[in-house]
């Protein structure tokens, strides 16, 4: 009997116990929904239909997948501790590690099934605009550029879902983790606008100033998700990075779920439960 | 009052109150409210594409619901700043071009250039399309009347791939048009020199004889400019000690003379 | 010390001040022995530190001061939970499962094979006469079939020791019965059974040692013949005198 076992048994429960709730079945129908709209979206462009149509559901995908973030997966751990699940489940030889790591191994695959649903979904819509319209309006739509940002789209969330491990493990409560995890986004999404901001305002001799140097470490610990967004690349038959910048950026974003993870654990393991 | 008779009263007050605040908005006039500001809407991180096109979609709906009779000015500043956010979020996206190019560079000479300058940011991020400098070099030429800045513009374009031919013979006339009838010239001769067409090439060869009889007439100005250290007042005075006569061009050109310029300018081009 | 199933020595352990409140001394030097084969009874009044003895026996929170060996091994190991059957004291689940999803997970983080967590969980299943209910989301069960679910998950790998946290709560006399009945059965196999309970004849009827406790001290802790002075007192009178010694 191995952890991988018992993590993949934990993640197992975790699983169904996400496949059967109503809300998150809800969230499926209503972004499917919301995808079809697409269809309707692109009555509103003359000339880059495509384009306008891949980003709103690569746009869908994105809100879907924040959906079920921050009204399912921050609840998760809480909803554990506080309904005394936790004691059922921590009863048996699991250790707090292989608990959180069941946790997101369970909420990831989750993760992956919608995006899987919406993503092809959204390559069947996109398909059928292309097939609707003359080449002038959609010339270039290519395959392996849509996977690429559809896991682009799910690495991305599966960083944000390790941050949501790691506040769970930090604080008590849904509505904590909930704040924690907003405020997270908020200086992810904010910080690359804000360095954008900096380096315009720096002349050339201070662009290597200690405040250049401070937003770059903070960057370390609040990623920028930019650097996985390859929806401009959809409609395009070059990729707009080299293959070996995309591979940084897949590897520097696995490195960074795996040290959450990893730190999540930790401070796990070292907390009684109330 | 009974709770059986409060409901349906309750609601056919509010219907009646909803259908006239409906013709009282129908009345109102159309604004276009300010776009939030860039650095905000960046913050949208992975949805800043479709907020540009949520902005786009707004722009189009004002643009095509507004009273025919609004001033253009009242809502100019407002528009352009839209496509300032629109580019800045998502620059990628032709329709904000077209959408500039049609509704804010006939406003006024300002807003042409702050078209141009919308329009400059297409160019950067779309440069396989000809399309997008195309609309630059009109503006320059139609709006602005800079003749020069738009021959070099549209002969830039005109070696984009796909860009119509008579986009470089355009290039020429303007570059007559704005003085520089030598530059066109020397266009038109490379254009000549690789067409394919002989039609075209033809057509280029006519054009080509009217370039060089204006041509002619320069070098007389340049001779008199050299000899009485000014230009002539006027071009008869170059008659007959440096041309024997002032040509009269055909093909629908005629010469303009502003001293020291000399100009070349198609009668339909204007 | 080696037919000992369970060590408890010298805990203390208190609860750090929450916002608005004090620190709360859960357990003082309280220590307690469990043979192998015995059944340990641990009775008091509320917030005797019961629960926390149970929390502090399964690594849900760390003692203070003190040690704890469970089986021979260090209480925080979780391996050694492979060997302990575990019921708290209200039967609580992942919303959305059915009762053969926990039990499979019980089972399978356990190590038990495929066939072996299906034989198991019909045997203890009919046992507790839920195998109709198997395949029902537990959120729809009523408190005593989830407290009988509880005690079949508890159960599935057949464990060497029994840890019991309110096995009687939420049950109507018939299903006392049942649960007495079974803890019967599992004494008789040699299994060792610590149990907490507020119903004090179901402890004179089970138990072969108990440990009284009240605001986290021990009052008293030993066979319960010695409690009830060999029969002449019943376990409630007893009980009722250890802690009217009790400062209040």
């Amino acid at each position: 009997m191995n952890a991988m076992q018992r993590i993949k048994a934990l993640g197992r429960i975790m699983f169904i116990d996400g496949m059967r709730r109503h809300a998150l079945i809800g969230l499926v129908i209503l972004s499917l929904l919301a995808e079809a709209f697409g269809l309707l979206f692109m009555d509103f462009f003359g000339h880059d239909v495509g384009r306008a149509s891949s980003d709103f559901l690569f746009s869908i995908m994105w809100m879907a997948g924040l959906l079920f973030l921050f009204f399912h997966a921050v609840q998760v751990i809480a909803w554990d501790e506080e309904n005394g699940a936790i004691y059922a489940l921590l009863s048996r030889p699991i250790s707090r590690a292989e608990y959180v790591l069941g946790v997101f191994a369970g909420l990831a695959l989750l993760l992956f099934c919608l995006h899987l649903l919406l993503g092809t979904v959204a390559y069947g819509t996109l398909l059928l605009i292309k097939q609707s319209l003359r080449e002038t309006y959609f010339p270039v739509f290519s395959m392996p550029h849509f996977v690429l940002t559809w896991l682009g789209i799910v690495v991305m969330q599966w960083v944000l879902l390790a941050a949501i491990m790691l506040f769970s493990g930090m604080v008590r409560g849904g509505f904590p983790v909930l704040l924690l995890t907003m405020a997270y986004y908020g200086i992810c999404s904010g910080l690359p606008v804000v360095r954008a901001s900096v380096s315009q305002h720096l002349s050339p001799e201070q662009s290597s100033s200690g405040l250049t140097y401070f937003l770059q470490a903070l960057t370390t610990v609040f990623p920028d998700f930019s650097r996985l967004d390859f929806k401009d690349s959809v409609l395009s038959s070059q990729l707009l990075f080299s293959n070996w910048h995309i591979a940084v950026y897949f590897g520097v974003a696995g490195l960074y779920i795996a040290l959450a993870i990893v730190f999540a654990c930790q401070l796990y393991a070292r907390r009684d439960l109330q | 009052m009974s709770l059986r008779l409060t409901f349906p009263l309750l609601l056919a007050v509010y219907l009646v109150l909803f259908a006239y605040q409906e013709t009282v908005k129908q009345q109102e006039h159309v604004e276009l409210q300010p776009a939030p500001p860039v650095a905000l809407l960046k913050t949208a991180g992975y949805l800043k594409q479709l907020g540009a096109e949520m902005l786009y979609i707004k722009a189009a709906v004002f643009l095509g619901g507004r009273d025919p009779e609004t001033p253009p000015d009242s809502y100019a500043a407002v528009l352009a700043n839209h496509f300032d956010a629109m580019t800045a979020l998502h620059p990628r996206l032709l329709d904000i071009y077209y959408l500039s190019e049609s509704s804010l560079s006939w406003i006024g000479a300002q807003y042409t250039q702050r078209a141009n300058a919308i329009l400059a940011q297409g160019g950067i991020y779309r440069p396989e399309l000809w399309v997008i400098p195309f609309f630059i070099g009109f503006n320059q030429f139609y709006y602005l009347h800079n003749f020069n800045d738009a021959s070099r513009t549209l002969r830039t374009t005109s070696l984009k791939e796909g860009a119509p031919v008579w986009l470089g013979h355009l290039s020429a006339l303007l570059a007559a048009r704005g003085g520089n009838i030598l530059g066109g010239l020397a266009w038109l001769r490379a254009m000549a020199a690789t067409e394919d067409d002989a039609t075209v090439r033809t057509r280029y060869e006519i054009e080509i004889k009217e370039f060089e009889k204006a041509a002619h007439v320069l070098s007389a100005i340049s001779s008199y400019q050299q000899k009485y250290s000014r230009p002539p007042a006027e071009l008869k005075n170059l008659v007959p000690e440096f041309i024997d006569a002032i040509p009269i061009l055909g093909e629908g050109y005629e010469l303009d003379y502003e001293a020291p310029e000399l100009y070349m300018r198609k009668k339909h081009v204007g | 010390m080696r037919d000992c199933v369970i060590i408890f020595e010298n805990i203390s352990k208190t609860y750090p001040k929450q916002l608005g409140g004090e620190a709360h001394r859960a357990l003082k030097d309280v220590s307690f022995r469990l043979q192998k084969g015995e059944t340990l009874g641990l009775i008091g009044p509320n917030g005797a530190g019961k629960s926390t003895s149970i929390r502090l026996l399964l690594d849900f929170i760390r003692p203070d001061q003190g040690s704890i060996r469970l089986l021979g091994e260090q209480a925080g190991k979780p391996g050694i939970r492979r060997r302990i059957g575990y019921l708290p004291e209200v039967a609580s689940f992942p919303q959305n499962l059915t009762c053969m999803d926990m039990m499979r997970f019980a089972g399978e983080t356990c190590g038990m094979s495929e066939l072996d967590i299906a034989d198991s969980s019909e045997k203890w299943l009919k046992r507790l006469s839920l195998w109709d209910a198997r395949k029902r989301l537990l959120h729809s069960f009523s408190k005593g079939m989830q407290q009988r679910a509880s005690f079949a998950m508890a159960l599935i790998h057949n464990p060497d020791l029994l840890v019991l946290d309110e096995p009687m709560s939420g049950l109507d006399p018939i299903g006392r019965a049942e649960i007495v009945g079974l803890m019967q059965e599992l004494k008789a196999q040699n299994i060792s059974i610590l149990f907490c309970s507020h119903l004090l004849n179901d402890v004179e009827r089970l138990a072969d040692k108990t440990l009284v406790l009240n605001k986290g001290e021990v009052l008293f802790y030993g066979d319960l013949s010695e409690m009830t002075n060999h029969g002449k007192e019943t376990v409630e009178q007893a009980f009722l005198r250890l802690l009217g010694g009790q400062p209040s």
